[in-house]
């Protein structure tokens, strides 16, 4: 065994060594592209590089392993990676004893695990967010090229958020600090690691309160922070951890008081006839975004004659409330007024549900707030009745009240209180809510940001870990002031932040996707993390540099790194699961599939004893315009602001772009004489920020929204300079005193025209329908159920031309169902990942010319407060008669037996004609060679080659792309299928933005297949050909007969669209703000 | 028409050849103005072909601009001259004798200038003229034959050829004239030039045969090349582009941007070359009241539009044509309604058509109109089309701007070129239409 | 041609025409070139010269052309045939080929029309020479080959009422 591996090792070196060879990594990387630092760093530091050895015979047993994967199995099936687990074992040892021989491409001597150009997949936990969903790593020749959702992991069950989308570009960031940097004087020096690892032990030693400053986590981290600190002999309290996404906490702390026990009940939105959101965002962010969008696309999606309904009460108009079936618009902070006013008449229904016990105790809750649910019974403008009527429902059906979202006031975990009465009033616990069984963990201690900033006088040194407080705490903490009196700040980050800036040493952490770590998101779950990349730059994992720290101290903590630790921990899993195999198969096996587990138990007590504990917050309801500042939907709390690729998918419901916008309603902008594009300054107790205006309709009239992620300080980011506000400066000092989170919503403030204008990179100029009747469709529920069982027939359409030479086995089409579509916009920035679509940056935005192959239309019918929202993403056509096609002069893009609107790149000359002919205006021009790197936002940036997905060709200039079908997936699969002998499988091809979506709206299959998924949608009743009127109607519009169909929107009541509306009161100001706006650019262009 | 003749056949050569020797001063400041011009255009050129189309202001969806409108203008222009060459030649409207050379040089020049423009636009300049042309190449792909553009490519190819050497022929015998004037080595020139032409009975015989037969040839050509012209917009389904009106609404626009340019060029070379006694005010009258009849034609045209637009029924179509007359970009509308359907109804009246000045402002105006009518096609058709997701807006870049003054630049430059070495009037015709040498006519 | 002759100039195109009568079709006349600055109809009267073969160079230029307009995008399909827009490639798209035929047609036919009034005026012929430089200016010229100016074709030619007869060709 030994022997085996050092045979491996030397084939590596005397692969790295042949300086002659021309395929060394110098000559493929750009300068700072250079993967690895010099051999000699790479080492483990210290005495515990013994600890290595007890590893080797795994090393050994899985390369062999490895040799019968390379020789046999390794036709690979994107859908079971998991045969690859020997490699992903392999990989995960040597990304821990670091051989300096390795490199990641191209390979001298190939590897016997890996055939170059067949892809490596690995499993590991998303480390974006702490909802903890799984992802598989696409590797090729050893670098991540894809990240996708683990199909088998229940939370994301194989989707991904945007942000999760996004994160190879967090990988190969250029910006990435190479060096560790010390402090010495007023400048910084860059240092080599051992040097480092003495400086950080003599400082730490030195220090006699150490503390460590964190962003939230489920799984083990914490926990070894905590022992790190008893280990170097401080409080474990001096671990605060502080998550921006303020809901968690407050939901985990409602559920502490309400049933004296932790955590976040699991919402199965799959089953719920009805949904009753106040202020909530599930859809958006909430606490596990993805997994609530599988449930909700689940219930709210029309299947077997059925769909739920869903009831949104909001002061704003998130992604979430664009979905409601009925919407009421709320002032921000009555919210709670809203939920307690629900509960109130939940109790009056003799037939609501919960003990005499809890009903007795709620009564009293309701006592002790009596004066507030008075007053917003005046105020909160939604008439009881309606609420008893939704009470009534709530009652009958199977239905879940959410509550609250990542923007949060003084009451929010009261909010979350109400939401637990009306939950167990309306007996959600045990149907819909799992709070006793597999429960969520809540990211969050009970020590955070408050604790942190009370006890900060006498830390004397602080380790930051991938947190940036400077910028996610809102500056009227003087949280900078903290900062500044701790004599040492140790900043371990995998991107640049403001916080680095008050640290006296700043390391660079590894990113997610080259660490070992793992999560716990449901109770009795794990999920775990593990390198799919050796480190790009020169980072170190932050528990490792811990450990380190440890050793340099003299102070061994027994482990060599954090790999160590966690198998260690993993055995007690192991052991609790009480799995027959031995541990290393169990761990490997772990690793493979990258989760294990079985739901927890436990016994909570009934709702008791609550008053009390919460009163109603001091300070005083106030009317008139209020600010609300929730996490920005991809930026997050800002974490995301350094990747292009989020900054340009824009946000879905303005789609405005590499900016950050303030929204009121647009009758009240009209009140206030600001149009569009005003620089209002807006103006808080806490301070104010100078931000343009985008008039949303649907908001409350009171209501200022915000959302944060924009507005990094200068230099911190090249991405992020030079635009943006951060609306946590406008914030006055004020926590919600249950969970000491900061507040982000419903303070009061002013807008003050300023005079001056900046434009809104906003994609959509035109926001409403304007009357067009097939662009798209909605059916009432009545009517698609009465029309359920008719099949259509959308190809039967007359032709003066023969028939087609088609491929005899395959047609690719593909069908978005509008009913399930909640505006992630995931999917353009799968797309964009896959098929190398370069980012523009906001002035070519402003041009017009965003190179999104796929993207989101978002138009707005009916009333202006409280109007329909509908998304379409649009994506090539695809069409079998293509008007694209007829008129390019030189066939760069004609049809393909298969079905598809092939675009021939060599070919194309750029006459555009084709762009102008497309009806969909899906056609997309490279009008300048696009930097198709992480950075792009200016023309020199360095380019990254490593970032892009090899299967696809990059664009030079002058050249139009468009929607491809992911035409390399579909080689690949038919390539796969034909060595199986077979064809193609239904479902074996997923387009990237089918396998993202995380509300299964896309469906992409074999037309010729008459039992494939793709086949039934087209023939379903609800099917519709955008442009192509209706074929069983004898109309045909322009009768492009498109390969794409969408599936009409199913709405509860009659929509807007469909009656016609001619200018008035009725219009949404979208239009006239739009006809507004592209006269405003054509002025100031 | 019978007009007084101040001048004898044989004063002919003498006061046309004229030009040759002595212009106006004025003439060489317009030649090195319109140099300038032809200079800053080609540095605009150059910048966006070496930084990239983006430079101008083209976006997504308006993927066509100021360019397109540009060649579909000059093509238009390029329509006066075989149109007064060959059409009135077969009609024998004596009128067309004098100004025949002058527009069917103009020709020769726009269609040129028109020429460069899809070059300029393409996103790919150093691929699109070999790959465009059905040639053997590496992609082991021919030309799509049934795209619009290559139709345009054929057309506009075989209208150059065809005008260039109808109005080569026509200027035979005129330089065959000029080499008998001069000496040296200019003799050599012109002679060359003349393919050493006679003048013999019978090389006039088959002269005149040919030059009817080109002339019939031409005719139908004239036609048809504005209408492939239409057709690159007719062909696509952009509503306002899809209509069948096209094509005669086009060469009548075409005609009527022609003749006004015509006389536009025409004024004032008579100007410069003391031409007055040739190209008389009868002669000019008559291309007015060409244009005048193509005016009301294009009038009547745009009516048609808007009412197929609403009578169709077709919400695209007429939500388009709604917001061409009153949306954000109305005022080209109308800019093009003013100057090519009201102003020219001055010309109704023949005193304003006998006033150069004045008609020479309104022909002006309607070659800005023609150039508007062009624009609002392109633009409105584009910015508002089927998706409302996808509407867009646009304006022409300072580069596009520089590259359209650069061609009207060109233009000149050429056509100066022409009026200083060639028969600005073509005389071996206009001896043709002057009083016979009749030794009677003499003694009488 | 530098055979030598008399060249009588006329001044007025109604003596060119009476002279032409007179001598049209004489033997001791064989060969003569009337010069005329312009085409005058009265000129090509008096010569009847019948009808010009240059319209066959059209037709066939034509006929040439519209076969070729058939041809090229036909074979191109043949070669590759290529589905756009869902128009079946060949002849099933003959329809959007008759303009390519049409401007072909017309291209040939001029370029050929060209060609015919070239070679069958002779054209560019080097050995021609110029009598008289005034004939492509305001006179007409008749040049008889082998007489001299006693002869009394000359003389006719005189009596034609030439404003100038001399001998030419001899050495130039």
């Amino acid at each position: 065994m030994d022997r085996t591996s050092k045979e491996l090792t030397e084939k590596n070196r005397a692969g790295a060594s042949t300086a002659d060879e021309p395929a060394v990594p110098q000559t493929v990387f750009l300068d700072d592209d250079q993967p690895f630092e010099k051999p000699a760093s790479e080492f483990v530091p210290g005495p515990f590089y013994k600890a290595a050895d007890e590893r080797i015979p795994e090393v050994a047993e899985s390369s062999l392993d490895g040799v019968t994967a390379g020789s046999s199995d390794l036709a690979v099936d994107r859908r079971d990676f998991m045969r690859l687990f020997s490699a992903s074992a392999l990989f995960g040892a040597s990304a821990c004893i670091r051989r300096p021989e390795e490199t990641a491409i191209p390979y001298v001597n190939q590897p016997i695990d890996q055939i170059p150009g067949v892809p490596t997949y690995y499993a590991t936990t998303c480390g974006d967010c702490s909802a903890g969903c799984g992802v598989v790593i696409k590797t090729r020749e050893g670098r991540p090229v894809k990240v996708e959702g683990s199909p088998e992991h229940p939370i994301n069950q194989g989707s991904t958020c945007a942000t999760g989308q996004a994160t190879l570009q967090g990988l190969y960031h250029p910006e990435r600090r190479k060096a560790p940097q010390v402090k010495i004087g007023e400048r910084f020096h860059d240092a080599a690691w051992d040097e480092t690892f003495d400086a950080l032990a003599s400082r730490v030693s030195a220090a006699s309160k150490v503390a460590i400053f964190t962003g939230g986590s489920t799984g083990h981290r914490l926990e070894f922070y905590r022992k790190f600190l008893k280990h170097i002999g401080s409080s474990e309290d001096q671990l605060y951890v502080y998550e921006p996404n303020g809901l968690m906490s407050s939901i985990s702390k409602a559920h502490e008081i309400a049933f004296g026990a932790s955590g976040m009940p699991r919402a199965d939105l799959r089953s719920a006839e009805l949904i009753v959101g106040i202020g909530s965002d599930f859809l958006d962010i909430g606490t596990s975004s993805c997994f609530h969008t599988k449930g909700f696309s689940a219930s709210h999606s029309f299947q077997r004659g059925k769909m739920g309904r869903f009831v949104q009460f909001e002061s704003g108009m998130s992604q979430t409330g664009a979905r409601s079936d009925d919407r009421y618009p709320i002032a921000p902070g009555d919210e709670l007024g809203v939920a307690l006013l629900l509960v109130k008449s939940l109790l009056a229904n003799s037939s609501s549900k919960g003990s005499a016990g809890e009903r007795s105790e709620m009564k009293r809750v309701l006592d002790s707030y009596k004066g507030y649910i008075v007053a917003a019974e005046s105020r909160v403008g939604v008439s009881s009745a309606e609420l008893d009527k939704v009470a009534a429902d709530l009652i009958t059906k199977k239905s879940v009240v959410m509550c609250g979202g990542t923007a949060i006031d003084e009451n929010a975990t009261m909010l979350q209180v109400a939401a637990i009465m009306a939950n167990t009033l309306i007996g959600a616990y045990g149907k819909t809510l799992f709070f006793d069984r597999g429960w969520m963990t809540a990211p969050t201690t009970n020590r955070g940001i408050k604790e942190f900033i009370e006890e900060a006088g006498d830390i004397d040194l602080v380790i930051v870990i991938d947190s940036n407080p400077i910028f996610t705490v809102p500056q009227a903490f003087g949280i900078d002031k903290v900062f500044e009196k701790i004599p040492q700040v140790i900043s371990i980050q995998n991107q640049n932040t403001e916080t680095d800036r008050y640290a006296t040493v700043r390391l660079p952490g590894h990113h997610y996707l080259e660490s070992w770590g793992d999560e716990q998101p449901v109770a009795g779950f794990w999920t775990v993390r593990q390198p799919a990349v050796r480190a790009l730059a020169n980072s170190r994992q932050s528990e490792d540099i811990l450990l380190w720290v440890a050793g340099a101290m003299k102070k061994p903590m027994g482990f060599a790194d954090y790999r160590t630790y966690l198998m260690q921990r993993w055995k007690n899993i192991h052991k609790t699961l009480g799995n027959k195999v031995d541990f290393d198969t169990f761990w490997r096996a772990v690793l493979r599939r990258g989760f294990v587990g079985k739901l927890e138990k436990r016994n909570v007590r009934s709702f008791a004893n609550v008053r009390g504990k919460i009163a109603p917050s001091d300070t005083p309801f106030k009317s008139g315009l209020k600010l609300v500042s929730p996490l920005d939907v991809r930026l997050q709390d800002g974490r995301g602001a350094d990747k292009p690729v989020l900054q340009e998918a824009g946000d879905s419901m303005t789609t405005i772009t590499w900016d950050s916008w303030v929204a009121i309603n647009p009758n009240t902008a009209k009140k206030l004489g600001f149009r569009r594009n005003d620089l209002l300054k807006v103006e808080g107790s806490g301070g104010s920020v100078e931000v343009a205006l985008y008039p949303m309709p649907g908001m409350h009239p009171d209501a200022v929204y915000i959302h944060r992620g924009n507005g990094h300080a200068e230099g911190v980011s090249r991405v992020t300079d030079g635009f943006g506000v951060n609306p946590l400066g406008i914030f006055s000092k004020s926590v919600d005193s249950q969970t000491g989170q900061p507040v982000t919503s419903g303070q009061t403030v002013k807008l003050i025209a300023t005079g001056k204008r900046y434009r809104l990179a906003a994609m959509q100029k035109h926001n409403d329908i304007a009357n067009r009747s097939d662009v798209i469709k909605k059916v009432t529920l009545a009517s698609a159920v009465a029309n359920a069982g008719k099949r259509k027939n959308l190809d039967d359409v007359p032709d003066l031309y023969p028939k087609l030479k088609e491929s005899p086995d395959y047609r690719w089409g593909l069908s978005v169902d509008l009913t399930s579509c909640t505006g992630c916009s995931a999917c353009m920035v799968a797309c964009a990942t896959e098929n190398n679509i370069p980012q523009v940056g906001r002035q070519q935005i402003l041009m017009g010319r965003e190179m999104h192959w796929i993207r989101l239309d978002r138009y707005f019918a009916g009333d202006v407060d409280n109007p329909e929202v509908t998304y379409q993403p649009v994506m090539c056509q695809h069409c079998n008669h293509a008007p694209c096609e007829a008129v390019c002069p030189v066939y760069a893009t004609a049809h393909d037996p298969e079905g598809m609107n092939g675009q021939t790149y060599n070919r194309c000359v750029g006459t555009r004609y084709c762009a102008n002919a497309c009806p969909y205006k899906v056609r997309r021009f490279n009008w300048f060679t696009h930097k198709w790197n992480v950075i792009s936002k200016t023309k020199e940036t360095n380019r990254n080659p490593r970032a892009l997905n090899p299967d696809v060709t990059v664009r030079t200039r002058g050249v139009m792309e468009k929607c491809s079908f992911c035409v390399q997936r579909i080689r690949d699969a038919k390539h796969n299928a034909i060595e199986r002998g077979e064809k193609v499988r239904d479902g074996e091809i997923r387009t990237a933005c089918e396998q993202v979506c995380p509300a299964n709206a896309i469906t992409f299959g074999n037309l010729k297949d008459g039992r494939s998924r793709i086949s039934r949608n087209r023939s379903d009743n609800r099917s519709f050909l955008m442009l192509n009127a209706d074929a069983s109607h004898g109309h045909y519009g322009i009768k492009t007969l498109p390969n794409v169909n969408y599936l009409a929107e199913v709405t509860h009541k009659e929509s807007a669209i469909n009656k016609k509306h001619h200018g008035g009161s009725s219009k949404p100001s979208g239009d006239h703000g739009a006809k507004k706006s592209s006269t405003d650019t054509g002025h100031q262009g | 028409m019978t007009e007084k003749w101040t001048k004898t056949a044989s004063d002919v050569n003498d006061s046309i050849l004229a030009n040759l020797s002595n212009p106006h001063p004025m003439f060489y400041v317009a030649w090195a103005m319109s140099g300038l011009c032809v200079l800053l255009g080609i540095g605009c050129w150059v910048y966006q072909t070496t930084v990239g189309m983006g430079t101008a202001g083209m976006n997504s969806p308006v993927y066509w601009g100021v360019y397109i409108t540009n060649f579909v203008f000059w093509v238009g222009i390029g329509h006066a001259g075989t149109l007064i060459s060959a059409i009135l030649f077969l009609f024998r409207a004596k009128w067309r004798n004098t100004v025949a050379r002058a527009a069917e040089a103009m020709t020769i020049f726009a269609v040129i200038t028109a020429g460069l423009f899809p070059l300029i636009h393409v996103g790919r300049l150093w691929l699109a003229p070999y790959w465009m042309a059905p040639l053997p190449n590496t992609n082991n792909l021919w030309v799509n034959f049934r795209s619009p553009l290559i139709w345009d490519i054929f057309a506009i190819s075989t209208y150059l050829t065809v005008s260039l050497l109808f109005w080569y022929m026509g200027m035979v015998p005129d330089l065959a004239s000029i080499r008998d004037r001069v000496k040296g080595f200019k003799r050599l020139v012109y002679g060359l030039l003349s393919f050493g032409w006679r003048g013999t009975a019978k090389q006039w015989h088959h002269y005149e045969a040919g030059y009817g037969f080109l002339a019939a040839l031409a005719t139908p050509l004239v036609l048809s090349v504005h209408s492939v012209v239409s057709w690159d917009f007719a062909m696509s389904l952009q509503p306002g582009w899809h209509t069948t009106i096209f094509p005669p609404y086009f060469v009548a626009g075409a005609i009527l941007s022609g003749c006004s340019m015509v006389f536009t060029l025409l004024v004032p070379i008579r100007k410069m070359f003391r031409f007055e006694e040739f190209i008389t005010v009868e002669h000019l009258d008559s291309c007015l009241k060409l244009t005048l009849l193509t005016s009301s034609i294009v009038a009547y045209a745009y009516g048609v539009e808007f009412f197929i637009a609403w009578y169709s029924g077709n919400e695209q179509e007429w939500a388009l044509f709604k917001s061409r007359a009153i949306g954000p970009y109305c005022m080209y509308f109308w800019t093009m309604v003013f100057c090519n359907c009201v102003f020219p109804l001055l010309w109704w009246s023949k005193r304003i058509r006998r006033n150069i000045p004045i008609s020479m402002v309104i022909a002006i105006l309607v070659n800005v109109g023609m150039w508007f009518e062009r624009y609002n096609i392109v633009l409105s058709s584009l910015v508002e089309d089927f998706v409302p997701g996808s509407w867009g807006h646009y304006e022409p870049s300072w580069i596009e701007m520089g590259i359209t003054v650069g061609s009207f630049g060109w233009f000149f430059f050429w056509f100066f070129i022409f009026c200083k070495f060639f028969p600005i009037v073509s005389m071996s015709e206009i001896k043709l239409i002057m009083p016979k040498p009749l030794s009677r006519a003499e003694q009488k | 041609m530098s055979e030598s002759g008399v060249l009588a100039v006329y001044k007025y195109l109604d003596e060119v025409t009476g002279v032409m009568g007179k001598i049209k079709g004489r033997a001791d006349f064989a060969g003569f070139e009337v010069f005329s600055p312009t085409s005058y109809h009265e000129i090509e009267h008096a010569g009847d010269f019948g009808s010009s073969p240059v319209k066959w160079f059209t037709l066939v230029g034509g006929l040439t052309g519209t076969f070729a307009g058939f041809l090229l995008p036909l074979a191109c399909d043949y070669d590759w045939p290529l589905v756009v827009g869902g128009k079946t490639a060949g002849l099933d798209s003959i329809t959007a080929y008759v303009i390519i035929a049409f401007e072909l047609t017309i291209l040939f036919g001029a370029i050929a029309t060209i060609a015919g009034m070239l070679i069958m005026g002779r054209i560019p012929n080097p050995k021609a020479t110029i009598y008289d430089v005034r004939t492509t200016d305001d006179h007409f010229a008749i040049f008889v080959p082998g007489i001299d100016e006693s002869s009394e074709q000359a003389n006719l030619l005189k009596m034609g009422g030439a404003c100038e007869i001399r001998t030419v060709g001899a050495n130039g």
